[in-house]
């Protein structure tokens, strides 16, 4: 009895010294799913529940020879959100083709921004615990599509429902302004604040109509080189994403402390579905561990 | 084989009827069955649609084409009708829509006879790179078409269509319409609707008609030109009244003849004929004068960059996961990729997948792309400050009249050359049209190409329309 509560003591102290020594870089990645009536490139429903692969047309399953349709409504809620961030509109934007092969992707690509996002540099303010205001850098905001789903988890073979292709989402990048994972959960809560009373985004992070995904390293404070950085994705709950952050961050440092290296990885499908439990204790049941070279993996949508 | 003005004539003295003349046309393409020209051919659709032609013309409400029989690319979609594009990978895809030209055909009457055979995605320029076998010159069977549209503009030659649609997207309409010797338009970028044509270099690709006269053409390209608002990139300028552009008078046009056009490797013959028609114009009052269009030996190369690397992105849908070939076999994900893929595609379109996905890859972008994008901003100056100068140009449409069948299909680089001279057009996006302008001493078809300001189609088809009935 004793012993345990030593040992315990020895651990917190540990910590205590390695958060003081260490702090943390994180940037935030948020897209949102607009709440427009139709997709972002043809006039298919966005309405959600449906039959699998109802909501589509030639365009949006990538029929050959059809070409995309930009949704107004897209582009008016995409610069309210630019304006509530304090972003600079470009006169002059462009869409760009992000090419990978996936089941789910029917064109072979998706429609996304790379140079000329229509938003750009920007920023959110955010109450920190002391009550003292911090502002967050918006690098870019985005208009891109979604793509659809893949069900792995049936007896027959992989199905594809492609209803959720092509319904817009704005993607939100942060500067790596973020040095805390309370901070994060801040800029989240004023993300969906946002989001919500522009009314652009229902803001729900459960059903996935908020998703995160973030970037996290560690550095020796006073440092100024950034450390290398994990990419932490699909988190599905405000509260997780700071428990996740959390832990990857101290799972950082203690890998430092160790004399380790921090591997570039992506960690895919950190996930709170049982929200009582302690999602932490329950990691290994549940969290993912998948690494892709090149371009951003996107498997487990 | 009949103008429209004489297909008309007809209709209108009570001679024959719509359904007469498109029974007439299916009776030819059966007897031609051995130029391989047609891909499907819909004989009882198109005698259908011919016979509500015909009550709508005793009744008096028949649009500006009843009478006219066209055939289509097999790269436009036409609905609940297979769209091969030539390719084995879509052999059995059936088009659940119409293309909008299709549309824009079938509302002003024209009946749509059938589709007609490509290379494969429309990447060739000898119509030897079908899936469904080559396309033979009706003058002479051992030689090709040109290509991609060469089903097309052999429809046309050998009388199996009044007009044909075709796609250019290097000179895919001119140059088979020089080597079978008819009139093919690619129309300014913009100027079409590209919603339904199954996209190879959206940047360049073009839908134009191909026709016994320029007369025709004109007629077709009213119809299909405007804005659609299923393409973002089709052009909200009106549409001129292409038939009242042929005035039959060149007096003061403006005519430059690029140098660098007429250099090494252009057939003495063909540039003789050539030379021949611009001296008509010259007695008829037509200002001649030389231009340079300096960047004209990039165009090739910078073509084969730009266009691959679209095609490369543009093709990959076709991964047998929805639609199209899937191999049968494969394992898992991976191995179904890569052998629908393998099995499906032809030799020439994998080649400009693998030009095209290397120009694109990360470590190359700004090496070939970005540099390509610049170049090809260069090649459009150079038209446009041509055309300060000058209303028109005139060039040879290809380097050659036709070759043999075989002869150029082991060296790429050789048949990329018989596009040389009709590639800036797409590159730049200006209009250009090939017309007839008689034969070698074999017989064979030589073509003139002229070349226009963006969305001046009228003019180019005014001084093709005066070199044609001159
Ligand atoms: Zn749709």
């Amino acid at each position: 009895m004793t012993v345990t509560l030593k040992v315990t003591v020895i651990l917190n102290l540990k910590l205590m010294s390695w958060n003081e020594r260490y702090e943390a870089v994180i940037g935030l990645e948020v897209h949102a799913q607009l709440l427009t009536d139709s997709k972002a490139f043809c006039s298919c429903s966005t309405k959600f529940g449906n039959e699998p692969n109802s909501n589509v047309c030639p365009v949006c399953l990538g029929m050959p020879g059809v070409l995309p349709v930009l949704n107004k409504n897209l582009v008016e809620f995409i610069l309210k959100m630019g304006l509530a961030t304090h972003c600079t509109v470009a006169p002059r934007s462009i869409f760009a083709r992000k090419n990978y092969f996936y089941p789910d992707l029917p064109k072979g690509y998706q429609i996304s921004q790379y140079e000329e996002p229509i938003c750009a540099n920007g920023y959110v303010e955010i109450e920190l615990q002391d009550g003292s205001r911090k502002k967050i850098g918006i690098t870019r905001i985005h208009m891109e599509e979604d793509a659809g789903k893949s069900i792995h988890d049936l007896d027959v073979d992989t199905l594809v429902d492609v209803n959720r292709c092509g319904v817009p989402l704005i993607e939100i990048v942060s500067e790596p302004d973020i040095r805390t994972p309370h901070e994060a959960y801040q800029y989240l809560y004023q993300m969906k604040q946002i989001v919500t009373y522009l009314g652009i985004c229902d803001g729900n992070m459960e059903e996935g109509s908020l998703r995160c995904d973030a970037n996290i390293s560690v550095r020796l404070k006073g440092e100024t080189a950034l450390g290398t950085k994990t990419e932490v994705k699909n988190m599905n709950s405000f509260r997780f994403v700071e428990k996740a952050l959390e832990f990857e961050i101290n799972r950082q440092i203690a890998l430092i402390e160790d004399g380790g290296k921090v591997v570039r990885n992506i960690i895919m499908g950190f996930r709170a579905r049982n929200r009582r439990a302690n999602a932490l204790q329950r990691r290994s049941a549940r969290l993912s561990l998948l690494s892709r070279s090149g371009s951003r993996a996107r498997a487990c949508r | 084989m009949k103008t429209f003005d004489s297909i008309r004539a007809e209709l209108d003295s009570g001679k024959t009827s719509c359904e007469k003349i498109t029974q007439e046309y299916l009776g030819v393409i059966e007897q031609g069955k051995r130029l391989n020209a047609f891909l499907a051919v819909f004989p009882e659709q198109s005698l259908e649609q011919a016979r509500t032609v015909d009550k709508k013309r005793s009744a008096g409400t028949a649009g500006p084409l009843a009478g006219m029989v066209v055939s289509i690319k097999d790269v436009i979609c036409v609905k609940d009708a297979r769209v091969t594009c030539g390719s084995k990978i879509l052999e059995h895809f059936v088009s659940p829509y119409d293309a909008t030209v299709v549309s824009r055909l079938k509302q002003a009457d024209a009946v749509i006879i059938g589709k007609t055979n490509m290379d494969e995605f429309a990447m060739g320029s000898s119509t030897e790179n079908s899936a469904y076998g080559r396309v033979k010159l009706p003058q002479d069977e051992s030689r090709v078409p040109g290509g991609s549209s060469g089903g097309s503009a052999v429809a046309v030659r050998a009388g199996m269509s009044t007009t044909a649609l075709g796609s250019d997207t290097g000179g895919s309409i001119r140059q088979p319409a020089s080597f079978t010797g008819v009139v093919g338009l690619k129309p300014t970028y913009g100027r079409v609707s590209r919603y339904g044509l199954v996209a190879f270099a959206s940047s360049f690709d073009a839908i134009g008609p191909l026709a016994l006269s320029t007369k025709d053409a004109a007629r077709v390209l009213g119809v299909i030109a405007g804005h659609d608002e299923h393409d973002s990139t089709s052009a909200e300028v009106p549409v001129p009244n292409y038939l009242g552009a042929l005035t039959k008078d060149v007096k003061g046009l403006r005519v430059g003849i690029p140098k660098e056009y007429f250099g090494s490797g252009l057939e003495a013959e063909v540039r003789d004929a050539v030379e021949k028609k611009i001296d008509v114009l010259r007695k008829h009052g037509a200002i001649i004068q030389e231009v340079s269009l300096p960047h004209s030996e990039y165009t090739i190369a910078t073509y084969y960059i730009l266009a691959t690397a679209e095609a490369s992105s543009n093709l990959a849908r076709y991964d047998g996961a929805r639609y199209g070939y899937r191999a049968k076999g494969a394992n898992d994900l991976m191995e179904m990729y890569v052998q629908s893929r393998s099995q499906g595609f032809g030799a020439e379109v994998k080649r400009r997948i693998m030009l095209g996905t290397y120009v694109l890859s990360s470590g190359y972008y700004d090496a070939y792309y970005r540099k390509g994008q610049k170049v090809r901003r260069l090649i459009q100056d150079d038209f446009i400050s041509a055309f300060k100068n000058v209303d028109c140009l005139i060039t040879p449409t290809s380097p050659s009249t036709s070759f043999k069948a075989g002869e150029k299909v082991d060296d790429p680089l050789q048949m990329y050359l018989s596009d040389i001279f009709t590639t800036s057009a797409n590159l730049a996006g200006i209009p250009g049209i090939s017309i007839p302008c008689g034969n070698d001493r074999q017989g064979l078809p030589i073509g003139l190409q002229i070349l226009g300001k963006h969305f001046d189609e009228a003019t180019i088809f005014r001084v093709a329309d005066f070199l044609e009935t001159t």
